[in-house]
């Protein structure tokens, strides 16, 4: 599995060591430019990857919080803003995938193991 | 979160997401049906058959099952097998059409201890209903939604994209908001069994550059409804919008991360069949019975099951072999791969792919050359086509004209 970084221009992975970004090419590699973007860029792999299984025979997971109790109203603009933008909470707990790196953030589910002997 | 996250890295491969189709009987002939359900296979496992498999799934350490056709619900012994996968703590779904969910039904499902249901809504009504070949199965599917709902399950909802349906999106965005549903899972209409007969009806890989981005704006206005919005596995890969794509909370920073067959995937057809997903193509892909062979001895040693978990075992071909992701990515979905090219490793349903085409002036055109055999989960062959991005769209060739239907096998 490779370390993966985030473009902080487009927002599309970027393999470690690449020197531009592939989808937006934006460059990584010289002098003061090289440095910013590296400070932006935040590996998000590294080892461990979480994912949310899916099978197209199944259906998209649901959450497992309570059920709402009425149906989905059709009312835009309901979402909470983003961390760090005007008037997001700032105690606001992150995301809980965050970096996919799961063992840095501990934010992924642990496997549960299979039994002894399967 | 969902019992669907995993650490899909380490090595301790168990099943922890199975799809099994209980029957292959169904009530509506869909026209892009992979499994070209209708009649059930002449050997499906019996009521006492499918409750021990039920049992060695919990004993594998199953974290979900989602049963599907067919239709589940018109094989005899669902019932039993919803309540024995329940009580063995493994969080029960089911797939479905929902032309036979009347709230009698979704009351007896909600007792034996089914946790959620998806019900395949595939464009506005006139669309869904000549896709399901069924008048009226729109009215039904949302009819199926609400007894769902309304008995305490979960409800989810699913769309495969296509040609017929993808100007649709939005309007189905909208439809699925005003239906309550908690989670929709949009995936592509892969050229597998019924669909591989239609070859007009899939999308051509350029049909991304479009897609890709408003299904992702799409994911960002659901979130604001409460409505997740999550990709099947062949709907990517690794172009911009991948986070947005794959995470399941704003600001995640999920991706694909290869196909999960066999490592953490499991099917079961009908008639007892394994193999490592439930989409894959049965002729090459099925492992064993388990009528031979217990699930477990199936998992631990069967190297067919195992072909994913070496992710050195399939070779990267083509665009593939060069793509700076594809030490990720490793192709993308296996079963789709498979039905354009007739094999994995080489997958043009690529949103990074069409992209880097696009960039270039180019765009890829799938062109069928051999049409599928009429068997469930089959599919026929294409070539690739490379030609200016802004080529007309051509006519429809010869071969994608002819509709290759052939009547679906009669065993039972």
């Amino acid at each position: 599995m490779q370390d993966l970084t985030q473009c902080p221009d487009c927002q599309g992975f970027v393999p470690a060591g690449f020197e531009r970004c592939p989808n937006c090419d934006r460059g990584f590699s010289s002098g003061p430019l090289r440095r910013v973007a590296a400070a932006a860029l935040s590996v998000v792999t590294g080892g461990a990857v979480a994912m949310t299984l899916m099978a197209c025979y199944g259906g998209a997971p649901q959450a497992m919080g309570p059920m709402p109790e009425k149906p989905s109203t059709c009312r835009e603009g309901a979402e909470a803003p983003p961390p760090g933008s005007p008037g997001a909470d700032p105690n606001a707990k992150p995301c809980s995938e965050g970096p996919t790196n799961s063992i840095a953030t501990g934010e992924s589910e642990a496997p549960k193991p299979p039994p002894p002997g399967s | 979160m969902t019992h669907r996250r995993l650490d899909v890295v380490h090595e301790r491969f168990f099943p922890a997401y199975v799809v099994w189709e209980l029957t292959l009987a169904c009530d509506q002939a869909c026209l892009h049906c992979g499994s070209r359900a209708g009649s059930a296979r002449a050997n499906e496992l019996q009521s006492d058959e499918a409750i021990r498999v039920a049992r060695e799934l919990a004993e594998l350490g199953a974290r979900e099952v989602v049963l599907i056709g067919g239709e589940a619900y018109l094989h005899p012994g669902f019932f039993q097998v919803v309540r024995a996968l329940s009580e063995s703590g493994v969080v029960t779904q089911i797939t479905t059409g929902g032309r036979g969910v009347t709230p009698e039904l979704a009351r007896d499902l909600a007792r034996a201890g089914l946790a959620a249901a998806s019900v395949s809504l595939d464009g506005l009504e006139a669309t869904h209903d000549t896709l399901r070949a069924s008048p009226g199965s729109q009215r039904a599917a949302l009819s199926a939604l609400h007894s769902l709902r309304a008995a305490g399950i979960r409800i989810g909802a699913n769309t495969n994209l296509n040609r017929r349906n993808r100007d649709e999106l939005e309007a189905l965005f909208e439809l699925v908001c005003e239906h309550g549903v908690e989670s929709w899972q949009i995936q592509l209409t892969a050229p597998l069994g019924r669909a591989a007969d239609r070859t007009q009806l899939v999308l051509q890989p350029y049909d991304l550059l479009d897609l890709v981005p408003r299904i992702a704006r799409v994911k960002e206005r659901a979130r604001a409804r409460g409505v997740h919005v999550m990709p099947g596995n062949n709907l990517g890969y690794f172009g911009p919008e991948e986070a947005r794509l794959r995470s399941w909370h704003p600001g995640g920073k999920d991706h694909f991360a290869g196909c999960q067959a066999g490592r953490f995937v499991l099917g079961i057809e009908s008639h007892g069949e394994v193999k490592g997903c439930p989409s894959l193509q049965s002729p090459e892909y099925i492992v064993g019975s388990l009528r031979d062979t217990g699930l477990a001895e199936l998992w631990r040693s069967e190297p067919r099951l195992a072909f994913r978990r070496d992710s050195r075992a399939i070779a990267l071909t083509g665009f593939c072999a060069s793509c700076p992701f594809g030490a990720t990515c490793l192709g993308g979905c296996t079963f789709t791969a498979h039905a354009l090219l007739g094999a994995p490793g080489d997958n043009p349903y690529c949103h990074y792919r069409a992209r880097d085409f696009a960039k270039r002036g180019l765009r890829e055109r799938l062109v069928p050359t051999e049409p599928a055999r009429g068997e469930p989960f089959d599919s026929g062959r294409f070539r690739l086509l490379v030609e200016p991005l802004d080529a007309p769209e051509p006519e429809l060739s010869r071969a994608a004209r002819v509709q290759v239907t052939r009547p679906a096998v009669r065993r039972a």
